[in-house]
């Protein structure tokens, strides 16, 4: 039974439930209160209707922009000029509405004005309500020159081999995270009331005598803050994250309403004085904060903001400059049906140099569809969006225009000396998984893919794509009837898995030859593994899924690609099976293959089954033997005071930093556990 | 939830027609929700009728028409999440009261007894997975979306709903066997 299957039998259960009389029309209308409405509330929505639509039709854009805005008024039943309906649903012709071809082969705005003609609304001949589509991009040839890329970071900071750094993504692109660390001092996230996120509190870390020796104050700084990532970089802190500005509107004596607006903040202190940090400078961009990278002394921003017709000002702004619009890029926008939120969105991505934090070097947009996932490369930034029909019960397909579900629509973005560059879109006939199923390597695009359009069953592909994203070459019909829940790209070979329920075979290609990609072999095991790392150059580490309920660690020898075989795997401590290890999430885990260390967090419950109050939130330390064989080392027993429901949550923010043959375990506002490694012994537990 | 968009711009301006077409249109879908949340039919009309007196009053004060379905949304999960906190036990008693009944009687409808059991699956799911899972099913939410109702992260929201959906294909497929 797949996951749609059952959303689908909930789906049909609810809808047999017959509503009680008490809901009723008439029986609700006895329990309202006479509305109070503002008379300038109500005043001024009427106000703002009209003022758009003389703003609209006086704009200066053209007699024929101008022509068409009064045809879309006039004949709102029957289309707008410069829509038509192609196969895969509305499509836009941007001679007509006002959009200009730049350089490098994307629409860009010739005028907010004609985004707004955009974002009209149009009722179809079925009278449901349907936001205008564009026709997403598909090829562009732009004749990028490749570019040369010094993957190395400039200045990390600390003493480089004393500690192990966060997971990264790509080698040579810095990744943000909760919890970081120069080798000197850690920084950790978090507050001692909850999860929220108020203070960075600053952690020598000295053996048994650690200790907590400053902290600051994000609320000095921003308001009601959401805590994205931290970088450490020189003697730079960087924490990156959205406020959210309530806008409180009186509608009685005794009452108001209050909304909410967000702005990306990237604030930055100087913290070679750590007990005493201090406030460089912040910027701000418009939004929620998305994700950013470091390379080559820039930190680069993502942010995401929606506006509608309605709103006045529908211009993003980085740090209180409106991006020009010939710098704002039309994307991918898909059609959707009434009875959900439209979410058309700005993608905001913006530079800074680390040599001068107080402005921004380059801002870009991208008009496009609110949910873009982010695979970056030392040399391209990759945001795709795409929704999977395996969560999508047929009584919801209607909400979506036919090619949205399904396929992945990728933007390539060039990124180098802080400036940003779309440079080519494709769209693939499958659905990424995660960042590691996308991959660039030698100028070519890799991704591993599960199919869902080409028949009743599933199945899995391998593309590669050369630098103008042509297809090379492709393997298709990969394990049939499965979904792929992790890749690895390593090189002149991928590794991934797909799995059915939980059983997981494990595949290796030889992709040395793009043109011509072999299947090595294949691994069939019970569980699946949802992401892989590699250990050494014969053997890779492997998170996942057992047969059963519980999640397990696994090392597969790859010495062979032709003769995969596993040869060691753990799901429990011995007494404790382990659950809410969250495999996917890559930060959160500990992995040094030079200090034979893997540490991460796991929930524990007793083999025989969960009872109320037996489970063990805990931080596992495994090594590798000379045997190849893993070993726990240590189970670390956490601070057991929360809910049940919140340990779940750990699973996310609980961090094991190494330095200097210490473990440190930082549960965020909470407790440092200082573990020895060269001794097997826990050697001091601090409260935060 | 399906609303008409048209209807919210004009029940924005006070008109009260509008917004009774728009509650014929939403209530059905309010009240599933509202019952899978809180497992009995009394607390379900509570939390939507208090939803819905929110909605009403401060309708006329929202800023985009475009942001009605989850701000309602969002209304009504924070009733159903108050109601929860007074009743914990209860819930359970009825529970179990219903599925006696129904193994009481011969003539239940084969179908009907699977939803009772399935009822009882999600029930059986913590408050935060079951939200996510009725979020999907009934509106087709997607992680993104359901993280910022809920103020999770994407990570969270998608492996909840993965171990969510697993107990229950486990359960559904140990009842069809």
């Amino acid at each position: 039974m797949e996951d749609k299957d059952i959303l689908q039998k909930i789906n049909n259960m609810a809808m047999s439930l017959e509503v009680p009389e008490e809901l009723s029309q008439e029986n609700i209308s006895k329990k309202l209160p006479p509305i109070i409405y503002p008379e300038q509330v109500r005043k001024q929505r009427n106000k703002n209707y009209y003022k758009n639509a003389i703003k609209w039709t006086a704009a200066v854009v053209g007699p024929i922009a101008a022509a068409v805005i009064l045809m879309v008024v006039c004949l709102k039943t029957v289309g707008i000029m410069g829509i038509k309906h192609g196969e895969n649903g509305f499509y836009a012709d941007h001679s007509i509405l006002g959009t200009v071809k730049a350089e490098n082969g994307f629409y860009t705005l010739k005028s907010y004005d004609s985004l707004k003609l955009l974002m009209e609304r149009q009722t179809t001949a079925n009278g449901i309500n349907d936001i205008v589509s564009l026709e997403f991009l598909k090829r562009f040839s732009f004749g990028v020159a490749k570019e040369e890329s010094n993957g190395e970071l400039r200045g990390d900071g600390g003493a480089p081999g004393s500690y192990v750094d966060t997971e990264l993504r790509t080698e040579g692109v810095k990744e943000g995270d909760i919890t970081v660390t120069n080798g000197k001092y850690i920084f950790a996230y978090g507050d001692s009331d909850d999860y929220c996120d108020r203070y960075v509190r600053i952690i020598v870390p000295e053996g048994e005598s650690t200790k907590q020796v400053g902290k600051i104050d994000i609320g000095t700084y921003a308001g009601q803050f959401s805590f994205g990532e931290m970088y450490i970089y020189d003697d730079m802190l960087i924490v990156a994250g959205y406020e959210t500005e309530y806008i409180e509107t009186k509608v009685s004596e005794w009452s108001s309403v209050v909304e909410s607006i967000n702005k990306t903040k990237i604030i930055f202190f100087n913290v070679e004085d750590v007990e005493n940090p201090q406030h460089i400078s912040t910027l701000d961009m418009d939004g929620y904060y998305e994700s950013s990278r470091i390379k080559d002394g820039y930190l680069y921003i993502f942010s995401s903001v929606r506006y509608t017709e309605d709103d006045a000002d529908i211009c993003p702004e980085v740090n209180g400059q409106i991006i020009p619009n010939e710098n704002v890029y039309i994307g991918n926008i898909f059609s959707k049906n009434s009875g959900r939120s439209v979410s058309i969105a700005y993608k905001i991505m913006a530079s800074v140099s680390l040599e001068n934090v107080t402005e921004f070097v380059s801002s870009i947009a991208v008009v496009s569809n609110d949910s873009q996932e982010y695979y970056v490369s030392t040399e391209h930034i990759y945001m795709y969006f795409q929704i999977s029909p395996w969560l999508v019960c047929s009584c919801q397909r209607a909400m979506y225009s036919p090619d949205e579900l399904g396929n992945a629509h990728i933007m390539k973005i060039s990124y180098d000396d802080g400036k940003i560059m779309p440079a080519g879109t494709v769209t693939v006939d499958g659905e990424i998984d995660d960042t590691y199923c996308i991959d660039e390597y030698n100028g070519y695009l890799r991704l591993v893919v599960t199919v869902y359009n080409k028949s009743d069953k599933t199945s899995n592909s391998l593309y590669i794509f050369d630098e103008n994203l042509e297809i090379v070459s492709s393997l298709g019909n990969i394990a049939e009837g499965e979904v792929t829940s992790s890749a690895l790209f390593l090189g002149d070979i991928v590794y991934f898995v797909t799995h059915v329920r939980r059983t997981d075979p494990l595949f290796s290609v030889d992709v040395s030859d793009p043109k011509n990609p072999v299947i090595l072999g294949a691994l069939k095991l019970p569980g699946y593994t949802d992401y892989m790392r590699k250990w050494n150059d014969d053997l890779l580490l492997g998170f996942g899924y057992n047969e059963g309920t519980s999640e397990k660690l696994t090392l597969f020898d790859v010495s062979n690609p032709a003769n995969l075989k596993e040869i060691s795997t753990v799901d429990s401590d011995g007494e404790y099976v382990y659950y809410y290890m969250q495999p996917e999430n890559y930060k959160a885990k500990l992995i040094s293959p030079e200090k034979n260390v893997i540490g991460f967090y796991a929930f524990k419950m007793p083999k025989d089954g969960y009872v109320d109050g037996n489970y063990v939130p805990s931080y596992e330390i495994y090594c590798i033997d000379e045997n190849n064989t893993l070993q726990l080392k240590e189970s670390i027993r956490l601070h057991d005071n929360l809910d049940y429901w919140d340990y779940e949550e750990y699973a996310y923010y609980v961090r094991g930093i190494y330095i200097d043959d210490y473990i440190y375990v930082v549960v965020p506002g909470r407790q440092v556990i200082v573990y020895d490694v060269l001794q097997d012994v826990i050697i001091a537990d601090i409260d935060l | 939830m399906k609303c008409d968009e048209n209807l919210v711009k004009r029940a924005m301006t006070g008109d009260e027609k509008a917004f009774e077409g728009l509650y014929m249109q939403m209530h059905g879908d309010m009240y599933r929700f509202a019952y899978y949340m809180l497992a009995n039919k009394e607390d379900a009309v509570d939390a939507v009728s208090e939803a819905v007196i929110d909605i009403y009053k401060y309708i006329g004060s929202l800023r985009t028409y475009k942001s009605f379905s989850s701000w309602c949304l969002k209304i009504l999960w924070t009733k159903c999440k108050q109601k929860r906190k007074e009743y914990v036990d209860r819930s359970e008693e009825m529970m179990l009261e219903e599925t006696m009944e129904i193994s009481a009687s011969d003539n239940m409808e084969e179908h009907y007894i699977e939803n009772v059991y399935l009822k009882e699956q999600l029930m059986a799911l913590n408050e935060d997975e079951r939200t996510i899972v009725l979020l999907s099913a009934l509106y087709g939410y997607n992680s993104k979306e359901i993280g910022r109702l809920m103020n999770l992260n994407n990570s969270t929201v998608r492996s909840k709903q993965k171990r969510a959906l697993e107990r229950l294909r486990e359960r559904i497929e140990a009842y069809g066997r």
